[in-house]
This record gives C-alpha cells, structure tokens and sequence, in this order.
C-alpha cells in the first residue's frame, strides 16, 4: 500500500525531528534534478515530479533508520550531497521520492599522517578538505572541475575523477575504506588497510554505485605529500588528434606518470582560447609533480619523447598555467553560466567516454563525423570537439563538448531535441568502436538503454548486486539500471 | 545607412593577480600570455548594432562595419565579428605611435576611416584598454563636429523608423533621446545588450572564406601628421596601495561568531 | 595658474563634486595664483553654491536656455577662456565634466585628462595622477601645455558647505545659444529609487556569492531591516538581480561609508576603488584568497547568508533589549 505524500513527510518527522524535513517549494524543485536539466530548469520549469520531501541527514543511524522506513514502504530515495551530478543521477523520476541530502554531514573526522589517510563524512566539501589538507602540506590528488562545490559522498558514488588523475588515480584507486548503509538499514564498515586478499574487493560494489545500492556515509582517501613548487607545466601545438593520441600512449607505456595529460583538438581549444595561441591547432599538455627527482625527471622524459614529433612546437607554459588556474566552477561561474543560457538560448554539455589505445581516434573521428551527418539540428551547434584528459597504460578518455542555440524549442522538449539525440549519437560510436560509453560521469538516468549493451554478458554481475541488495527497488529509480 | 563599432580587444584582467603587474623600462605591461577578449562596453556596442540592423521591421539596409586598430592578433576577433554578420576593418597601427594613453591619435586615425567612409552612425564602448581614457568617443565627435552622446544602454529605432531613440545614463536617472544622424555614441553599462552573440560552427565556416580588410593611415590619407600628437606624457607607472592586515574571525558556531563580530566591532560603529 | 572651476547646479551631486574638486585643488596650492568660479545654470539664478576652495576671487554666472546644446557650453566656455587667458580649468567627475573638459581642450589646443587622482605642478609642467589598466594600475603623466582641462576623479571627499552667492563678486553672463536640433525629443525618466548609498553610514553590499536573484532580493530586505544602505557588485546589476543605480565601483558609486559589510565579492580592482575608503570594512567570502580581504579590516570566510541571518538576529536582538531597558528606565 501506497504511503500518501502527507503520510511520508510525518513518518519521517517521527524518525528525525519536524526541522530537519524540507518541504518548502522551491526546495523541493531544486532538488527534483541535477545539471543534465539545466535548461529547462534555469528557465522555471520542472518537468521531473517534485520529490515529497528532502531530509537533511544528521549522522549515519538516522541515515539507517530513515533508509529502513523508506525499504518497507517502498519509497524511490535519491542520495545527494553536493549536487554537481551532470548525468540525472540525482533526478526523482518517480511520484513521491525522499531526497536524502548528507550535505550537513560535514565533519573532517580524521587527518592521520601517519598512515596518509583522511576520513571525512559524507557532506565534506572537496575543495574546503583540499585547502586544509594543503596548508599542512598535503593533498588529496583529487581535482575535478566541480571540487569547489562537490561533497566527498557524490565523489564517490559516482567514481568520479579528477585533473590529476594520472598520477593519483582515480577516486577507486583512492578510497581505503568506506561506511556505507544499505536499504534494509544495514550500516556496513570497510577498514582501513593497505591492501587484502580476503574475498573480492567488496569497496567496489559501493564506489559507483551512484545511489543505486546502498548510501555512502563516510569516506577514508589516502593523502600525498604535495611539492607544488616543482610543478612543471609544458604545453605544444600539433595538427592531429592522432599524433596526440600517439604521443600520450607513449608517455605512459614508458611508464611516465604526469599528473596532468592532455590534448584538445583545435574546436574544444576555441572555447578556451587556445586559438589565440595555436590557431588551427590541437593542443598537448603535460604537468609533471611530485618530488623534485621525479618531477624533473618525468618533464625531461616528456620532452624528449615530443620532441620527436616534427610537428609539435612549443607553447609557453605561462599561458596554460594562468589557463589552467581559472577552470575550476566556482559559484561565481555558475551564476554568469545561467544567465548566458537565460538570456540567449544558448548552452553547452559535454558526454565523455574511453577506449583502449587502438580504437580511441577511431572513437573520436567517428563521434564527429557522425554527428555532422546524422544530427538533424546542425545547423544550431556552435561547438563542436573534444579533448582527451586522463590516461592509463592501456588506453585514454575522449570527453567530447558540444554547444548550441536552442531554437523553436520549448525549455522542456531541450533534452530530447539536443542534448539525449547528441548524447546517443557518441555513444552508439563508442560502444561499436569497442569503447565504454562513460569514463567518469556515472551512467545516470540518460545511458541505461545502453548499460546491458555496455556491460554484454558481465550485466550478469552488475545486475545480481541489484537484486540481492536492492530487492524493493527504493534506491534511485532509473539510475545505471534501466526501468523495465 | 552605414554604421560602424570602433572596438578593441584587450587581455582578460581579471585572470591576473597581483604579481603579474610587472613592467619593464619603457612602462610597458607584459601580460601577452593571458587570453584576450574583447573590451566589455565595446562587445555591447557589437551586439547591439547588430540587433539594431537585423530589426525585420526595417526596410532600409544598413551596412555595420566592425573597425579595430590592432595587429594581426586581432584578426582571430574580426573573423568572429564576420561570423556573427559584421564587415571587419583593422587599420594597422603605426609602430612609431604609442597609442595606449593617446586619445587623441586613436581618434585620428577613426575620424580619418569615419570621413572617407561616410559612416553615418558610430559607436564605441566608453572605456577600455591600457588607457581608459574615457575620451575616444568625445574626440571623434569633436573631429567630425557630429553631436554625441555617453552612457548609452539601448538604441533602437522610433516608432516612425524615421529618428533613432537611444536611452543613456545621466546624473543618475535614463535619458531617452529621439535624435537625426549623423551621431557618435559612447556605450556604457547595457544589460540588455551585455554580451556578443555566438555564431553558428556554418557561420564560422562561412567567414573564413570572407576577407578583414585591413588599411593604414596612409590609405586613409592621413600622414605622419600633428593629429597623433599627445597632449600628455607617460612619466612611470606604479601599483595601487593595497593594505594586507585583515583579521580573520574563526568559529565554527556561526552564532557565536555573529555575536563577537557584532560586539567587537559593529556595536561601536552602528 | 590663473584656474577656473566649472560647476553645473543642474546636477544633484553637486556638493560631492565640488568637494572633490577642492581635493584637487588642495593637491596645487602655491601653484594656485587666482580661482574663478563659473557657474552654468538654468532658470532660476541659484542663491547658494559650494563653499570652493582657495576660495574664487571671482563668480560667473551663465545662464542656459532651456533647449540647449551641448555646443552651448563648449561655444560659452571657448569664448570666456580666450578673454581670460586661463591656464587650469578644472570640471566635474560626471560624463559632462569629462566630456567638456575633453572637448574644450581640443578647441582651445591645451591638454585634457580625465579622472585625475591628484596633481602636482612640477617647474613648468603640471603631473596628474591617473587609474590605467582596468584599475589595475595607476599612471604618472605630465601634461604637455596650457590650457590644462581636468576632470576629477570620484572620490568620497568631504562635501564643503553651501555659501551665498551674494558673497562673491558676482557677473552674470548671458549669450546667444544655439539651439538643439538634432534631438527631436528626449525624456528624462528619474530612477525609482534614489540612492542614499553615497551618504549612508552604514551599507551592505553583496556581490555574485549570493548566487540567486531571490538571495539578493531577501539580503536587500536584511540590509532595510538593518538600517542599512545596499549596494552590489556590477555582476549582480548585469544579472538584473537588483538595480542599476547601485553598483560600487569604478562603474558606479565610490562611496565611503562608515560600516560597510561585503558579502559574496570577490574584489576586483574595478569594485574595490569603490569601497576601499569605508572606515570599516567586514568581508565575507568563502573564498580565503579572495581579493576583497586586501581591503579589509575583518574576514568571515563562511556562507554568506547564513552568517548575515546570523547577524542580523544578534543585531536587532540588541536593539530590542536596549529598547526596553529604555522602557524601564523613563
């Protein structure tokens, strides 16, 4: 039997107090969507139901206990912390969800220097952590574009990633332990130790789980020591997205370890200016760290195995550092970005995907061209390229942007006009070229037509976790698994 | 009717912190490794007068021109005017000419392009640049003996399409004025107009194949003559004063911290 | 230098300018030989005027007509400068005071600039200080020849009293003037709210921190609540947040106020010139680095609204107390 919305919101009352159930309007509104909806919503309409409440969790029982109440009455629940999630992971598809916010877990538990960890609950703000743990001389590693507003519990959940990637890894290579409570209220520890071979590595089944089995209530990263004076940024212009993949293979088959490795092909180097100093031209970049040996080291390295390539010739590294320092989003950002899209119609988004070192171009070419030949709305894309930004041994990321006007369209028909028709198009490539169809954004609610495609016969695995963990379905309704 | 936007392109100060103020002996600024975007009042004048000339409502054609005095660096900048519809002019600057706190050369050479072209609406962002004198647009007027008018916010065209209204700032409160061309108009804060419209990847296509044109102050008919001198003379530069002795209150409890900031130093004050 | 001030009573921050005027001045005593004050007025002769000072040896009085041209007061004032062969002409801070002092210069072939900071006479020539570079910097010139043409820079100077004009030597000039004819009618639409930001005790300012159209809208109502002026960062005006006449900064007020709270600013050079002279400064940004604590005397790095919120309880928590203590007491 179905709880009415009144029902639901005075249940939860009971279990954690009358002021910490939101159900004020435009809050309810705000937290029905995330930024895949940006245009519909910056323009007042939301089109996704409004969810019943949003509950600002205290700590992990009430977490348990709340998760517990939802379980038994089969209520769809979104977990949320920072809210920067670009994918519809944080969107309340169905009548009637509870928006469970762990913003307000905000405590910094932990910096242990002796075992270079930091344990912080879920609603620790990235950037805030990050500033700390510098002044004392260290650094998580951890830099995505959203670390000004992003919370470590949504981090997590998504597998995110972050700038300097290849040399700290990945939020999973990061993780050393984790708490995280299950639907049926289960409150689950995973210690802190070095590395085991005890079963599998049950921290996987909660990294990436984007709300979907189980909540993430506190996070242990391992910690580095941060030498950001021997930083060193080297930046050339090349003709072709190719030679770039090329010479990125190279550096890390050498087993070069640049935090930072890109290359961005001449149109996605337009949006950042990158035409003012390589017209016409894809541009590589590299930023060496760590300690002074290895720093030096791996800049020398790289510059040789360049150096190689006629047609690489050198940018000065000023302009990408003083580039490179004014990306992050911070709220300043955020508000001009909405005004642009209100007042001119006029956006961007972006769908990034990886593949292994010999189809990764072909990735990239065929994303483009067929775009350019099979989306109907051409004629309205301002933009349209891609850049590749974290690499591994075995193959890279290709992160392609697109930008256009929205004509003769109404703010809610947005997504399935442009943004769902373009998204499908890269992934279709993708996934023919042998590719994954996302690299770090987390499938959301906007790739699960593709998620058995993407997962073949291993869905097996991925489903199993669903159905033993989540047998109600209360968990994120249409987030990685797609709604039969 | 012909119309042109006289505009200038300068490095993004904003992404500059204080220790990338440095200059060198002859007082000049060496910031060539930030991007560079276009003068905020100059990029309302540019959408603006486009808006103005794409009124359907409007039978006659009128030819907008985008006119620079820059380098070929600018050249990035006068293709996506192109882009976006405008006719792109750069004059070269002359090498011998500082024309960073020179209004009055500036003017010159816009006067000169103004004249010979039969520009019969002008306008200009208010400030910007090295300079930001202030004074270009003033000079320009004052060179053509044409009326001029500053602060505007929105031109557009009366209800009989025959004058043109154009809403301005001054002491304070809006100014809307229906005037008769020829007139130089100065840009100020516009909200309506705040940013450039961004053309289509067809648009930019289409301009590459487009020519800038690009003229001296020979082709202008102005020689090396007494209209590029300065009526002022750089003598150094130096960096505002700026005081570093903030004190920072720390609480947690944000109730607390209220309290002790209003006791310790809004009580007294208020 | 033989130096004339122009003035113009149609405009309402009269007093403020002349008192910025008077800084300039101040900047040039003994350089000084003779002050004239020329006064541009229309319809009713005014009675009182600005105390200037070194106070003018002389008054001009110079009526307008009412349709006018700005050609009006280049043609008054060329005419008036050849008669009196004058060295320093010193104007206003407003668009019309640079724009007269630019267009002045050219005609009578002297040296013009705008938004001086402050001068000096050095032997022959006269050095201006001026902001250059986006407010970044600030420039040194020294201006070729006479006639000087100055526009001042805003600046919250210390406004000088209203004198009588009957306690000048006083001349009242009247000329032919043209006519406007290339306006075919205008319309002046006075703001809807006047600004009491200039002389304002105590102001909140708030900038792009404030994220949402609705934050600003309930942080002005806080400010009103508070008996305080408010103000905002030229981001938050672009945005059509709040309105147009209340931006601080180099593109608006430069105000300097005994209190000022900045919330949600980060302190661009352009803004800071705006402020920067308050006696008192509390800033509060979650941004450490943020420039506005350059110009601060106190940093809250935290939410914004929430430590507003704050405040604005203890504030008028304490008002109430003190209120009825006074109850008590009569």
């Amino acid at each position: 039997m179905t709880l009415t919305r009144e029902a639901i919101v005075n249940q939860l009352e009971n279990i954690v107090g009358a002021e910490r159930v939101i159900t004020d309007e435009q809050v309810l509104k705000e937290n029905s969507h995330d930024r895949y909806k940006k245009f519909e919503t910056i323009c007042g309409i939301y089109s996704t139901p409004i969810p019943a409440a949003v509950v600002k969790l205290k700590n992990t029982k009430q977490v348990s206990d709340v998760l517990k109440f939802l379980n038994e009455n089969k209520i769809n629940t979104v977990a949320k912390t920072g809210g920067t999630a670009t994918e519809g992971g944080l969107e309340t598809i169905v009548e009637n969800s509870v928006v469970l916010d762990g913003s307000g877990m905000n405590k910094i538990i932990k910096v242990d220097k002796t075992n270079m960890l930091v344990t912080a609950q879920c609603g620790v703000n990235l950037g805030e952590l990050e500033d700390q743990l510098r002044e004392q001389g260290f650094t998580t590693g951890h830099s995505p574009q959203s670390k000004p507003l992003a919370h470590m519990g949504g981090l997590v959940a998504t597998r995110s990633i972050g700038q300097f990637s290849t040399l700290y890894g990945g939020i999973e290579d990061m993780v050393s332990g984790l708490e995280a409570v299950f639907p049926n209220g289960e409150i689950t520890r995973i210690k802190n130790v070095p590395r085991r071979s005890c079963g599998p590595d049950i921290r996987h089944v909660i990294i990436g789980n984007e709300g979907a089995l189980c909540y993430v209530t506190e996070v242990t990263v391992k910690i580095f020591k941060y030498f950001p004076e021997n930083n060193q940024l080297q930046a050339w212009s090349l003709d072709n997205m190719a030679t770039g993949f090329e010479i990125l293979r190279e550096v890390m088959v050498d087993g070069y370890r640049p935090s930072m490795a890109r290359v961005y092909d001449a149109e996605d180097g337009v949006q950042h200016s990158f035409d003012q100093f390589a017209p016409d031209k894809c541009v590589l970049m590299f930023l060496a760290e760590g300690n002074k040996n290895i720093a030096d080291a791996t800049a020398k390295g790289i510059a040789e195995i360049v150096q190689k390539y006629n047609e690489c010739q050198p940018i000065e590294s000023k302009i990408i550092e003083n580039w490179f320092n004014h990306l992050n989003w911070g709220p300043e950002k955020i508000a001009e970005e909405r005004e642009m899209i209100r007042k001119n119609h006029h956006i961007g988004f972006t769908t990034e995907v990886s593949g292994n070192w010999d189809c990764i171009n072909t990735i990239y070419e065929n994303v483009i061209q067929r775009i350019r030949n099979d989306f109907p709305h051409m004629d309205d894309i301002t933009m349209l390229g891609g850049h590749s930004s974290h690499s591994y041994q075995t193959g890279t990321n290709m992160y392609f942007v697109y930008d256009y006007d929205i004509v003769d369209c109404k703010p809610e028909e947005e997504i399935t006009k442009y943004h769902i028709a373009l998204n499908a198009l890269v992934v279709e490539e993708t996934l023919k070229a042998g590719g994954s169809m996302v690299h770090h954004h987390g499938i959301g609610k906007y790739r699960t037509d593709w998620t058995k495609e993407e997962h073949g016969s291993a869905y097996y695995i991925l489903k199993g976790l669903k159905d033993h963990f989540d047998p109600n379905g209360i968990m994120n309704i249409g987030t990685i698994y797609p709604v039969e | 009717m012909k119309a042109v936007v006289c505009f200038k392109v300068i490095p993004d100060y904003s992404r500059l912190s204080g220790e990338d103020w440095i200059w060198d002996e002859r007082n000049y600024v060496d910031i060539g490794f930030v991007r560079r975007i276009f003068n905020c009042f100059d990029e309302s004048a540019l959408e603006m007068l486009l808006k103005l000339s794409q009124n359907p409502e409007i039978d006659s054609d009128i030819e907008i021109k985008a006119l620079t005095i820059d380098d070929e660096k600018s050249e990035l900048f006068l293709k996506h005017l192109i882009a976006v519809g405008y006719d792109a002019v750069r004059i070269q600057p002359d090498k011998t000419i500082d024309f960073r706190f020179n209004p009055l050369a500036v003017s010159n050479l816009l006067a000169g392009y103004i004249k010979k072209t039969d520009q019969q609406l002008v306008l200009l962002g208010q400030q910007g640049g090295e300079g930001d004198n202030r004074q270009t647009g003033m000079l320009v007027a004052e060179r053509l003996g044409w009326p001029f008018i500053s602060e505007v916010t929105e031109i557009k065209w009366s209800e009989t399409k025959k004058y043109l209204t154009v809403t301005s700032r001054i002491d304070g409160n809006t100014l809307v004025q229906s005037i008769k061309l020829p007139i130089v108009l100065s840009i100020g804060q516009s909200i309506e107009s705040s940013h450039l419209r961004i053309p289509s990847l067809k648009q930019k296509l289409a301009a590459k194949k487009k020519k800038i044109t690009t003229l001296t102050s020979l082709d202008l008919g102005i020689g090396a003559d007494i209209g590029f001198k300065n009526d002022k003379t750089l003598i150094h530069l130096q960096r505002p004063e700026s005081n570093a002795s903030c004190v920072f209150l720390e609480n947690e409890n944000l109730q607390e911290l209220a309290r002790s900031l209003y006791n310790d130093y809004i009580k007294e004050r208020l | 230098m033989k130096t004339v001030v122009v003035l113009n009573t149609q405009n309402p921050l009269l007093q403020n300018q002349a008192g910025e005027i008077n800084r300039i001045l101040n900047d040039l005593t003994g350089a000084i030989t003779s002050v004239e004050l020329w006064l541009f007025y229309q319809e009713r002769k005014p009675e009182l005027i600005p105390k200037i000072s070194p106070p003018p040896s002389h008054l001009k009085l110079i009526s307008l007509n009412k349709q006018h041209s700005f050609e009006s007061y280049l043609q008054i004032l060329a005419l008036l400068s050849h008669q009196n062969s004058i060295d320093l002409m010193v104007f206003t801070s407003d668009s019309l005071g640079a724009e007269l002092a630019t267009r002045i210069s050219f005609r009578l072939k002297g040296s013009a600039c705008l938004q001086v900071e402050s001068c000096k006479k050095n032997l022959e020539k006269l050095e201006v200080l001026k902001p250059v570079y986006g407010n970044n910097l600030t420039g040194k010139f020294s201006l070729d020849h006479p006639p000087y043409c100055l526009s001042v820079a805003k600046f919250p100077a210390h406004s000088p009293e209203m004198t009588p004009v009957n306690d000048l030597n006083t001349e009242l000039v009247t000329m032919d003037q043209m006519d406007c004819d290339w306006i075919e009618e205008f319309e002046i639409i006075p703001d809807a709210t006047v600004s009491g930001l200039i002389e304002s005790d105590f102001v909140l300012v708030v900038g792009q921190g404030a994220k949402t159209k609705e934050t600003v809208s309930e942080l002005h109502q806080l400010a009103n609540r508070l008996g305080a002026e408010f103000g905002a960062s030229r981001p938050v005006v672009m945005n059509a947040w709040t309105d147009m006449n209340r931006i601080i900064g180099v593109s608006g007020l430069i105000i300097s106020p005994r209190l000022s709270i900045i919330a949600g600013v980060s302190g661009s050079s352009v803004f800071k010139v705006g402020i920067e002279n308050s006696d008192f400064i509390i800033a509060i940004n979650t941004d450490r680095k943020a420039p506005i604590f350059q110009i601060a005397d106190v940093g809250v790095i935290s939410d914004m609204k929430v430590v507003l919120t704050e405040l604005e309880k203890v504030i008028l928590n304490d008002k109430k107390e003190s209120n009825s203590q006074i109850g008590s007491e009569g």
